[in-house]
């Protein structure tokens, strides 16, 4: 399988597509490579746990959010993504998603009917490389 | 050496890496003077490390000097190769030959759960015929309408009863033995409800039950009825933990499995281990009849390894474990970590699973495995104790449960225990064990009894723990006179046993159990032998140690009671005192009884050791690991190391190596990825030895000074002793209401036993002319009801005859059982007041018409070729003297047949065979002469179990030969073995128990 150039996600590997073709843009991120830091005797830092990562949209229109919704039907799901990790690489990964359970909902105008998600968060945790 | 089974070895450098965190694996010096961009692999020369350690992700530093990395960070593609590191595509370079390279892991340890839940599938089903007469003591269970092939109905499978089809609502037995066309035979189990046509279903379920033991008079059968043979038996199983967990490979959709070496299976009655059989429905074996077969699996499931185990005897010990492929998801959470504690004996956990489709088919008692996907370094991969079970967390049986409900959701809590937890539910009759020099003759004695024996004797046969899981034992060879195990739990029991020499019963996370004498008083030769896991640095723990040191003795003195290595001869009890006879200013004085040493010496070093331990300059020090170290448990015996520098401490302790005993381990998970041990540890402890105690045994030739006593009327003949003491009797003018004790001076009257038939008891009174009776409690055997005479006496002359002797029954019945128990009352009504010297009971002579054999001593052993008309050799025995012969080993075994016709003959079969008339290879048969040839036709029999059958002889001549029985000698072949034994026939019988005397009154009154 090539290697990703850009954002993906599906529910296997075998299914992933680029968010672009989904119609929904990159979003911000930011990747933990451990899920809980301690201190070790010696004094030095030490990371424990899988890497997590968010992806945030200052706002999402109810196609895009339906889109990314339907790869997590209920609270969590299993789902394959292509995300940049902090060695700036662009890698695919086994995650276990996160949809927000609360967030603002904003009309564009006023009686269109054509409604907003706004600051959206989705979580992907227990990330393990895919490949 | 143990095989590779055995749960506790030294962590590897590669693992001590993987524990530690990003470090750096690899250098190298760079091997290329141009560079190109955009460059994808650097060449190197000069390295340190396994390049094959390096894959993908990986850090790479290059610096003009080593250690620095002034020249770039990148990350490695992929794999190296001997000559090239990959590396994530780079535009840019300022890399330059003989550069230093480094190249880092990084990533954490993370750890992702699931749970393996054994849901049993159904090998039978039928329905109850008959609503059986009583529960009480209810071993089968008649039944029709069954489906399914019986055949597959195994020794020790679970048997469901429920009020509709596949439930198990009246209760959960165990199949004791194979079942006929018509019958069940269960464990003992205190069945509340069973109607007629109740669901019967038996499920393909192994788990730990208890084996009852049933007493017959003074004759110990076990699991209800299997009588004692000192060649029946088998080994204790040690072939591998009680789950695995595997996944297929997602590119081959297979999966292989090597179950660890078997080879630590062992048998304590002498016998080795001829084969392996491995089997395992749904997996492909190879090499299954070997120690080393390979299990190959290619679809997702639960599936189920049969070991059968043949040793010199040719007696088969089966044994099960599961195997789980890629298990089914299970929606859950820990409520209580996975710990194991010292304490306790076990692990354990809190689990709740959420309400799915899997949630109704956990049963009571269900078979729970938490295992993990482990990633170090974010590598894939798990690091534990013994190879194909790195994996599992624990394993154990679920008990109790909270259910809850809500309006939307549901969900069950449970918690998961250990083999020590459930062993500790198992109830266990009392038992006594006695050493005995020769072979054994019955389920009380075993030969040589050491700790190891005992508790291989306890659970082969009073539990079902060979059957599924691994027992490992001390290694001792302590003879031990007797062991009284009390009634209450088989774990007590096993307990009793193992703390006679300083052992304890625990079990590892993976369910198997280790008796091993404690670390803390081995000698320093068996401590040398003990595996290290790891020495612990400070990048190991999370924070600060806080090591608690105790400045006073919580111990003054130890004083340990022991008996030396029994060795048949006399019990030789040993004391010693540590630190000595002058105990220690501070601490209290203890003491520990009933342990067997080697000698003085060794009990001097044990109770130093003792005092040592419980006065530990530290208290057990708390080390959380940052991680996920799963290579320490509470057993078997395993060590860490710590190094403590005097300048790392304020008040200027150091110890350098100091050895730590894991006492308590938990895996902590946080459920967002990360694991981490958390382990209790004992500091290792030497003591010094303590000295010989010699108790005062006082003055052994007193001067006691003796005045007058005036005469007294010391009785004569044999009724002296034993003597009741009158006490002081009431005047006869007034009435009696006081009763008294009589004691006997036979307790056991036997009707074949003319020096017992006659029991007396001294107790000088006057019986009075109305209202005088004795009332004793008895346990009587065969016909022996209303077979007992009472007289009173008078200077050993029967001067009063009983007016009546009433038998009251309490338990037990005439014609069926041959034990009961009840009670005589006996009554006297003379002319007037009698002068009398005691009473005098006198039983039938004459063994009765009701009566059991009871196997002794073994007398002589032999064999004979089946073709041979001349049979074994000659053999002498006592003519009128009872005797058992029965077959021993070799592929010859015993059976017996319904069929009226032949029934009684002594046939062997051949043991591959069917059971079928035609397989007949012959049957031990008559005829007269000198030596006499024994005749089998219509002698008693018991089957003894495993193809066993026991005739019982009474001989008509001082010689004996046995040989095959045939209508055509020259057809047979083989060889056949047997055992004869002296026989005691048993029949009637009374023990007399507590007795009491009513309304006499005193001599002269």
């Amino acid at each position: 399988m090539p290697a990703p150039t850009t954002f993906e996600i599906g529910s296997t590997l075998g299914t992933v597509a680029t968010l672009a073709s989904l119609d929904i843009v990159d979003p911000q991120y930011n990747f933990s490579d451990f899920s809980k830091r301690v201190t070790t005797g010696s004094g030095l830092t030490r990371g424990l746990g899988f890497p997590s990562c968010e992806w945030f949209y200052g706002y999402l229109d109810t196609a895009q959010y339906d889109a990314l919704k339907s790869y997590c039907v209920d609270n969590g799901a299993a789902v394959v993504i292509a995300t940049y990790n902090n060695a700036r690489q662009l890698k695919r990964y086994n995650a276990k998603m996160t949809m927000p359970d609360k967030f603002a909902l904003r009309e564009k105008g006023v009686n269109t009917g054509d409604w907003r998600y706004m600051s959206v968060t989705i979580t992907f945790t227990m990330l393990t490389e895919a490949e | 050496m143990p095989a590779d089974n055995y749960a506790a070895r030294a962590a590897t450098a590669a693992e001590l890496v993987k524990f530690r965190g990003s470090a750096a694996i690899f250098t190298a010096r760079i091997n290329q003077a141009v560079f190109t961009p955009d460059i994808t692999a650097i060449t190197y020369d000069g390295a340190t490390g396994d390049y094959a350690d390096i894959y993908g992700g990986m850090r790479v530093h290059v610096g003009s000097a080593a250690g620095l990395f002034d020249r770039g960070v990148f990350y490695t593609s992929g794999a190296a190769t001997a000559t090239d590191i990959n590396i994530v595509e780079q535009s840019s370079t300022g890399l330059q030959d003989n550069d230093y390279i480094t190249v880092y892991r990084i990533g954490a340890s993370a750890s992702a759960l699931g749970l393996a839940i054994v849901v049993p599938d159904t090998v039978y089903t039928a329905r109850v015929n008959g609503t059986p007469a009583t529960l009480d003591g209810l071993a089968e269970i008649v039944y029709d309408g069954g489906s399914g092939t019986l055949a597959d109905v195994a020794d020790n499978m679970e048997l469901w009863i429920g009020s509709a089809a596949g439930l198990c609502d009246k209760g959960i037995v165990r199949i004791r033995k194979a079942p006929t066309a018509t019958s069940f035979y269960i464990g003992t189990s205190g069945l509340q409800d069973i109607d007629n046509d109740d669901y019967l279903t038996v499920k393909r379920a192994f788990s730990l039950w208890q084996r009852d033991l049933k007493m017959i008079k003074n004759k110990v059968l076990m699991d209800f009825e299997i009588q004692y043979s000192n060649t029946i038996g088998g080994c204790i199983p040690r072939v591998a933990p009680l789950v695995a967990v595997l996944h297929l490979d997602p590119d081959t959709g297979t999966v292989t499995f090597n179950p660890p070496d078997p080879t630590d299976t062992a048998c304590y009655d002498g016998e080795t281990i001829l084969s392996w059989l491995y089997e395992c429905e749904g997996a492909t074996v190879t090499d299954g009849d070997t120690s080393s077969p390979t299990l190959e699996f290619n679809a997702t499931g639960q599936y189920l390894m049969k070991v059968t185990i043949t040793d010199s005897l040719y007696r088969e010990t089966i044994t099960y474990r599961w195997i789980f492929v890629d298990p089914a998801p299970v929606i859950f959470t820990l409520g209580k970590n996975p710990t194991g504690d010292f304490s306790s004996g076990d692990w354990s956990c809190e689990i709740t699973v959420y309400e799915d489709t899997t949630t109704s088919a956990i049963v009571d008692r269900a078979l729970v495995t938490l295992y993990a996907d482990d990633y170090y370094h974010a590598q894939r991969g798990s690091i534990g104790k013994i190879a194909g079970y790195e994996n599992i967390l624990m394993s154990g049986w679920v008990d109790g449960e909270t259910i809850s409900r809500d309006a939307e959701s549901g969900s069950v809590t449970f918690e998961v225990h250990g083999p020590a937890y459930w062993l500790n539910k198992l109830r266990a009759s009392s038992l006594e064990l006695q050493y005995t020099g020769s072979s054994a003759p019955n389920w009380n004695s075993i030969e040589g009894m050491t700790i190891d024996k005992a508790l291989a004797h306890v659970l082969f046969w009073t539990t079902t723990a060979p059957t599924v899981m691994d027992c490992y034992f001390s290694g001792d060879t302590i003879g031990i006179n007797a062991l009284a195990l009390q009634s209450g739990t088989i774990y007590e029991q096993l307990r009793t046993i193992a703390m006679t020499r300083g052992a304890d019963i625990l079990c590892n996370n993976y369910g198997q159990m280790y008796v091993e004498i404690d670390s803390q008083i081995e000698t320093d030769a068996n401590r040398a032998t003990i595996p290290t896991v790891m020495s612990i640095t400070e990048p190991d723990w999370v924070g600060a140690l806080d090591i608690v040191r105790n400045t006073s003795a919580k111990t003054a003195m130890v004083e340990l009671q022991a008996s030396e290595d029994f060795d048949g001869g006399f019990v030789k009890p040993i004391l010693s005192r540590a630190p000595g006879n002058q105990a220690l200013t501070w601490g209290r004085l203890t003491s520990t009884n009933n342990m067997f040493v080697a000698d003085q010496t060794e009990c001097n070093r044990v109770s130093g050791m003792l005092l040592a331990s419980q006065n530990n300059e530290y208290d057990p020090i708390e080390i959380v690991f940052t991680a996920n170290n799963r290579l320490f448990d509470i057993a078997p015996r395993m060590y860490a190391t710590l190094t403590y520098a005097a300048g790392d401490s304020p008040r200027g302790i150091s110890f350098t190596d100091r050895k730590l005993v894991p006492r308590r381990v938990e895996f902590v998970y946080d459920g967002s990825g990360n694991l981490q041990s958390k382990v209790t540890f004992e500091f290792e402890t030497t003591g010094v030895a303590g000295v010989t105690y010699v108790p005062p045994s006082g003055d052994t030739d007193p001067d006691y000074e003796i005045g007058d006593i005036g005469s007294v009327d010391f009785p004569t003949g044999d009724l002296f002793p034993p003597v009741t003491p009158t006490d002081t009797l009431e005047d006869c003018s007034g009435i009696s209401n006081r009763t008294y004790s009589l004691t006997w001076t036979e307790d056991e009257m036997r009707g074949n036993d003319a020096t017992t038939l006659i029991s007396r008891s001294y107790f000088p009174c006057n019986v009075r002319a109305t209202g005088t009776s004795i009332e004793i409690y008895v346990t009587y055997y065969g016909d022996a009801a209303n077979k007992i005479s009472a007289y009173a006496i008078k200077s050993g002359s029967r001067i009063l005859s009983a007016n009546s002797v009433t038998w009251f029954n309490i338990s037990g019945a005439d014609g069926t059982d041959f034990v009961k128990t009840g009670r005589i009352v006996i009554t006297f009504s003379p002319l007037s007041n009698t002068a009398v010297d005691g009473f005098e009971l006198e039983l039938a002579a004459g063994i009765g018409i009701d009566t059991i054999y009871v196997v002794k001593d073994t007398h002589v052993t032999g064999s004979f070729d089946a073709d041979d008309t001349g049979g074994g050799g000659v053999h002498s025995i006592t003519s009128g003297n009872w005797y058992a012969i029965e077959n021993v080993g070799g592929p010859w075994q015993g059976d017996q047949t319904a069929n009226p016709a032949l029934q009684y003959k002594f046939m062997f079969r051949w043991r591959p065979s069917p059971l079928l008339w035609s397989d007949w290879w012959g049957w031990a048969q008559a005829s007269g002469g000198d030596p006499y040839v024994l005749e089998f036709g219509t002698l008693d029999y018991e089957l003894v179990g495993g193809y066993v059958v026991r005739l019982f002889y009474q001989a008509i001549s001082d010689t004996v030969i046995v040989r095959a029985g045939s209508d055509t000698f020259a057809d047979n072949s083989g060889s056949m073995g047997y055992k004869i034994s002296n026989v005691e026939l048993q029949g009637r019988g009374v023990d007399l128990g507590g007795t009491t005397i009513n309304n006499v009154c005193a001599l002269g009154t």
